[in-house]
């Protein structure tokens, strides 16, 4: 391997490392937090927290309450069941420009649970991840897509220029220099871990092969793109009479729907035009115990039940969705899903660790030579990792002590959680920029002391403090807050390490044996 | 319960694969301050039983869990097993010292 | 091992600030085009031989490796304008001729 190619390699990871890993770091992040979005959101909507109900509900009976709050300009309502990890129904009522809006159901009663007043994990945390929360002409997907390929070069560029890969395997050398132990660490974490992070940056790309590759089908079909969308994913259309009509048993038509799919569950129903007579039922059917996300479906005809459609993915798409299956983890293996959150934490680590190995490595040169490169990548990168960790905390924080139906300056009580959440990350870029050498340390006390705060007010505001959900089982909320003490103790750890003292490194050491 | 005890014997032998494997490298026998494997024929003992503790945590993840979520099972654990053996090393060495000095 | 030497860095200037950018731009735009238009040209070949829903699935999913491996290639050539060459002039060809060839495939 030439040594040019491998000098413009370094010269790659390095630079590109600086420019993105702040965005990097965020999506790793968020994308960590969303293994868990499901528990994150039980504890940030306690009404949601119910107990699960063995049988699947009635859709009938879901129906019947849905029928009472759909509205004429609604093309469409939805309903995902509960499941082990999400014990509601969430009813979707879809417009004409396929806007949601949603209301969830207590499943053993049928009774409407109040609104949430809060976006939580699966409507902040989840999409920040895979789009940034920037919605306008898809440029947040854009930008997570040039991120994702930009990770992989990452990834290939740092094989490419490290020098002994299998000789430093298990090289970590915490008791030294702060520029020796963070190189250590960071290829630690990015060699071992090189399997999960690349398959699961590419899977996420392969997710959304459609929106970055979008010239294919036009060029491809012409005229005819709506024949890729039936052929590939069995999507039936068909138009609203504008003549009201019945609509048949669901319950029976999930029966049928059972029958064709040797005993699988649907985990999601859509009835489109409802109260006319064109109306149709979708229904898709779950995968708790496969990789794959399969997309079999079937369509009932409204009124009659009968079956209009069925629809199983071919080969390749099969493959397609197999990958996003391994990215999305939506099937029931909670020993994968700790494996999963403790690999994105890897992955996190990486980041940071190959963030602070370039600052360490540069910061005697840069201040000797009065270079300012070091001061400004330091503020990026604290705010980039400390500051986005606070900044989270600070979201869960304010969701407990935000009363019901606040609104300040006409934003509703959601828009005020995230308003925070920005806030708060904004702040923290500002803090580190006005406290070079303290950032880290102040950030890490903040941590503390923000996850801390958190337990405390969800035990106060929602009674269910540990003792109760330990014994009762109520394991989301329960972890939520043993993993928030968790994150609390590290965070307590290294900013007490990072006190001012004598010497003039840091390091990873621990006391003496 | 027996689920458990497979997860167990899945990273346990992922754990003890990747030991046998550092042990195989001259610079972490030095580590755990055992001595170095004179030929390189003794160097290939540890590694050869570590690939075989891997291949066999690989077995357990299959019959545990099937071909898709076995192999996904194996492929994580590798990664925690690695880092765990990584940190041993860095922190508390002396804790592989016994399995280092089964090979001379 | 300690720290690795320290790349070539080139000298400060605009002169090679520009040709970094421009190096970005044939990188991450020409590039992206290219490997568009050569997964476009993919699709419709292998068309006949699968499903072409299946085929456009097929080359979208390689087209992110395709894309990665262009992106490697174009900051490891050392002559600006090779890159150029091959991500813009191979992104008008590419492009071009699937747009060119499509109407009468699919008519």
């Amino acid at each position: 391997m030439g040594e040019s190619f491998r000098q413009s390699m370094t010269w790659l990871h390095s630079w590109a490392g600086v420019v993105i890993g702040a965005l990097l770091f965020a999506i790793f992040w968020m994308g960590t937090l969303s293994v868990f979005d499901r528990e994150i959101d039980r504890w940030m909507i306690p009404d949601t927290r119910l107990s699960t109900v063995a049988a699947p509900p009635s859709l009938d009976a879901v129906a019947a309450v849905a029928v009472g709050l759909v509205r004429p300009e609604h093309r469409a309502w939805l309903a995902t069941l509960p499941t082990d990890r999400e014990p509601v129904v969430k009813l979707f009522f879809q417009d004409s420009e396929d806007h949601f809006e949603s209301r969830f159901l207590d499943p053993a009663t049928m009774a409407l649970l109040p609104e949430a007043g809060s976006w939580a994990a699966s409507d902040f945390i989840f999409p920040f991840h895979y789009n940034l929360n920037l919605e306008w002409m898809h440029i947040g997907y854009w930008l997570v897509g040039i991120l994702g390929m930009a990770m992989l070069v990452m990834l290939t560029s740092g094989v490419i220029i490290h020098h002994r890969i299998f000789t430093d395997f298990f090289t970590f050398r915490p008791g030294g220099k702060l520029p020796r132990s963070s190189l250590d660490l960071h290829n630690l974490t990015a060699v071992v871990g090189l399997p999960f992070h690349f398959v699961i940056t590419l899977s996420g790309l392969i997710i959304f092969f459609s929106i970055h590759f979008p010239g294919v089908v036009p060029i491809v079909y012409q005229d005819k793109q709506a024949d890729f969308v039936k052929e590939a994913y069995g999507v039936v259309q068909r138009d609203a009479a504008g003549v009201p009509g019945d609509l048949a048993s669901l319950d029976a038509m999930r029966m049928r729907a059972s029958e064709l799919w040797s005993g699988g569950q649907p985990y999601f129903v859509r009835i489109w035009h409802p109260g006319d007579a064109n109306s149709y039922v979708e229904m898709r059917r779950s995968f708790p115990d496969t990789v794959t996300m399969n997309l079999d479906a079937v369509y009932f005809d409204g009124p009659t039940g009968a079956i209009l459609h069925t629809h199983t993915a071919k080969p390749v798409m099969t493959v397609q969705r197999f990958l996003s299956g391994l990215h999305f983890i939506q099937f029931e293996h909670w020993t994968l899903r700790w494996l999963y959150f403790v690999l994105g934490l890897s992955g996190c680590v990486m980041i940071a660790a190959g963030f602070i190995y370039w600052l360490e490595s540069r910061r005697k040169r840069h201040a000797a030579q009065g270079l300012a490169g070091v001061r400004i990548v330091e503020g990026l990168a604290v705010g980039a990792v400390t500051g986005i960790v606070t900044a989270t905390l600070a979201f869960f924080v304010a969701n407990r002590l935000l009363p019901t139906g606040a609104t300040v300056l006409g934003y509703e009580r959601y828009a005020l959680e995230i308003w925070i959440f920005y806030l708060v990350w904004l702040a923290s870029f500002v803090h580190a920029w006005i406290r070079p050498g303290h950032a880290w340390r102040e950030q890490g006390w903040t941590i503390a002391g923000l996850a801390a705060l958190a337990v405390i007010l969800n035990g106060v505001t929602t009674g269910d403090h540990l003792v109760r959900t330990l014994t009762e089982a109520s394991w989301a909320v329960a972890g939520m807050d043993l993993a928030l003490l968790a994150g609390a103790s590290v965070a307590a750890f290294a900013a007490w390490r990072l006190r001012p003292r004598a010497a003039v490194s840091l390091s990873f050491k621990q006391p003496a044996e | 319960m027996s689920d458990w005890l497979l997860f167990i014997g899945i990273l346990g032998t992922a754990y003890l694969g990747f030991a046998l494997l550092a042990l195989g490298q001259s610079k972490h026998r030095r580590t755990v301050k055992a001595a170095d494997l004179k030929t390189p024929f003794r160097s290939a003992i540890p590694r050869c039983l570590g690939a075989l503790a891997l291949a066999t945590s690989l077995a357990l993840a299959l019959l545990r869990d099937g071909p898709s979520f076995g192999a996904l099972l194996w492929v994580t654990v590798l990664t925690a097993g690695a880092i765990a053996v990584a940190f041993t090393l860095a922190w508390r060495p002396k804790w592989l010292r016994p399995l280092a000095v089964c090979f001379v | 091992m300690g720290v690795p030497h320290r790349t070539a860095v080139s000298p400060p200037g605009l002169f090679s600030a520009l040709k970094l950018i421009s190096r970005i731009l044939a990188a991450v735009v020409g590039g992206y085009l290219l490997s568009a238009g050569l997964i476009t040209l993919a699709a419709m070949a292998l068309g006949f031989t699968m499903a072409q829903s299946e085929a456009v699935v097929l080359v979208s999913m390689l087209g992110f490796l395709l894309y990665l491996a262009v992106l490697l290639w174009s900051f490891a050539e050392r002559r600006l304008w090779r890159v150029w060459a091959v991500t813009a002039g191979g992104a008008a060809a590419t492009v071009g001729l699937a747009l060119w060839l499509a109407p009468l495939l699919a008519g």
